[in-house]
């Protein structure tokens, strides 16, 4: 029997119908998570990733293939899945406990949710911030706002869509630990959509590299970093290096691939 | 607020007092003729003795009454019509053209036939500012729902919310700011169009009162008219101002 919360991703195809015909944007994706892996995947913008990741989330239908959560198919959204999206996307006229509380699964007790809000205001570090609206928080303290009211929900997945992507390097790494921290603790399937190689390799168990037009997967790199996840180790400069290598051909001028992006 | 700013609209007080004196100092020596342009002196005893007497109470009372009536209604049923529209896009598309037709009518040239159709009483004036109320809240409403985050209504679908929850956490709060704009619109023209209604086809209100001392040559009571529609249009506005600030309270917080 399939575990509860482990993830199948078999033979996705994306197509969208533009004026100029229909685009290819998947090409038979397959991906399998083990409950409570980590896997991120990552590539250049247009390869594709976030459609695949809202595929998951049953944000949008597939063209072909299908996604099973726990054994059971995707259909439209359900509450198995929390998704944290790029942009915080909290209500600007709710408090941080108004927000967090927005994610509570429907129909939940009051005092029960009282208690789960209580009890993420501290896992994200937000006491004393209760009352505080989006506008009077920092960038990344709306970022833990957003991650508290997606672990609301008992998500059985969480997938995120490039979450950090808008913060700035330092606030970065910080949300990166505290990600870590919450997925080693409540060992959520976790799936990380990123074009920030370092962060792939930080976090994933598994990098998956897409490429585009159309969006297949390139490669996959399992990951094994020492305890301490170093971003400095060798170890970690190895994979980046393969990374790197896999997408570009070579590790040197790096400037002639972006700069058109 | 910056301390030039305070600076400058103290000067801005003190502009209007500086007229003011100007006025009454040009009007005692002959400089104006007050035929024309009634001292301020004048116009403060011409208002005296008609709040003494009670009429020009009893003639804002009127015309508050009309107001308040054709205004909630019309803005009402603005505020309504824009919800439904904008969130029914077959609706909008089966009433955009007649809607379209019927905006760019002065609601001034309907008011014979409104006087035809619901009589010269105050069927007629509450129509003429229902219909002047309507179009500023409908169309800031409408635009206020076209304007609301699409990021925000996805979130709600990708938390399950229900169409009822949704509109109601995010998409009422988004739209109200624009809501609010357009009630702001309409009180101002619903303040004018009563007047007007008052000075056509009328025994009473403040309209009545301007017009009926131009009849009488009262210089002094035109302008106390004119004054007190400007006091009671300013209150309005500022009371829906800090209505706005205070229901839209997320919305102050940014500036």
């Amino acid at each position: 029997m399939a575990g509860m919360n482990e993830v199948n991703i078999s033979h996705i195809r994306q197509d969208f119908l533009m004026p100029t015909g229909g685009l290819e944007v998947l090409r038979d994706i397959n991906i399998d998570l083990r409950g409570g892996e980590f896997v991120s995947i990552v590539g250049e913008s247009g390869c594709g990733k976030s459609t695949l990741l809202r595929i998951i989330a049953g944000l949008d239908k597939p063209t072909d293939g299908e996604v099973l959560i726990g054994g059971e198919k995707v259909n439209g959204v359900s509450s198995k899945v929390g998704i944290l999206f790029q942009e915080s996307r909290l209500l600007p006229w709710y408090s941080t406990e108004k927000n967090i509380s927005y994610g509570l699964p429907r129909g939940m007790d009051r005092n029960e949710g009282r208690e789960r809000v209580r009890s993420l205001i501290d896992t994200v570090g937000l006491n004393g911030f209760e009352k505080a609206l989006p506008s009077q928080l920092s960038g990344g303290m709306q970022k833990r706002v957003a991650i508290a009211r997606t672990l609301a929900g008992h998500p059985k997945v969480l997938l995120l869509d490039e979450p950090f992507a808008a913060l700035d390097a330092f606030t970065k790494m910080n949300m990166q630990d505290e990600i870590l921290r919450i997925w080693e603790r409540e060992k959520i399937t976790t799936l990380l959509v990123t074009h920030d190689i370092d962060e792939a390799i930080y976090l994933g168990e598994r990098v998956v590299m897409m490429s585009p037009k159309p969006g297949v997967i390139k490669k996959v790199i399992p990951i094994d970093l020492p305890e301490d996840h170093s971003r400095t180790s060798d170890e970690f400069d190895a994979y980046r290096r393969e990374i790197f290598k896999e997408f570009f051909g070579s590790d040197k001028r790096m400037s002639q691939w972006f700069s058109d992006d | 607020m910056s301390k030039k700013h305070k600076i400058l609209s103290v000067c801005g007080v003190l502009l209007i007092i500086l007229i003011i004196l100007y006025w009454q100092i040009g009007s005692e020596r002959g400089w104006i003729n007050s035929i024309l342009l009634s001292s301020p002196s004048d116009i403060a005893a011409s208002f005296r003795s008609l709040w003494g007497s009670g009429s020009l109470q009893k003639h804002i009372l009127v015309s508050f009454k009309r107001v308040m009536i054709g205004y909630v209604s019309g803005a009402g049923l603005g505020i309504m019509f824009g919800f439904i529209l904008s969130t029914m896009p077959s609706l909008e598309k089966l009433f955009s053209f007649s809607l379209a037709i019927i905006r760019p009518i002065p609601a001034l040239a309907l008011f014979p036939l409104f006087i035809l159709w619901f009589g010269i009483g105050e069927g007629s004036k509450i129509m003429v500012i229902a219909f002047m109320s309507f179009w500023p809240t409908f169309l800031n409403t409408e635009e206020g729902v076209r304007q609301a985050d699409k990021n925000l209504l996805e979130l709600a679908d990708a938390l399950q919310k229900g169409r009822v929850t949704k509109m109601a956490t995010v998409l009422l709060p988004s739209t109200l700011p624009y809501i609010f704009a357009g009630l702001r619109l309409a009180i101002s023209r619903a303040w004018g169009g009563v007047v007007v209604a008052e000075m056509l086809a009328a025994s009473s209100g403040i309209g009545f009162l301007i017009e009926y001392s131009r009849d009488m040559s009262q210089t002094a009571t035109m302008f106390t008219g004119v004054i007190t529609i400007a006091i009671i249009g300013f209150t309005a506005d500022l009371l829906l101002r800090i209505l706005q600030d205070r229901i839209c309270y997320w919305h102050t917080e940014v500036k």
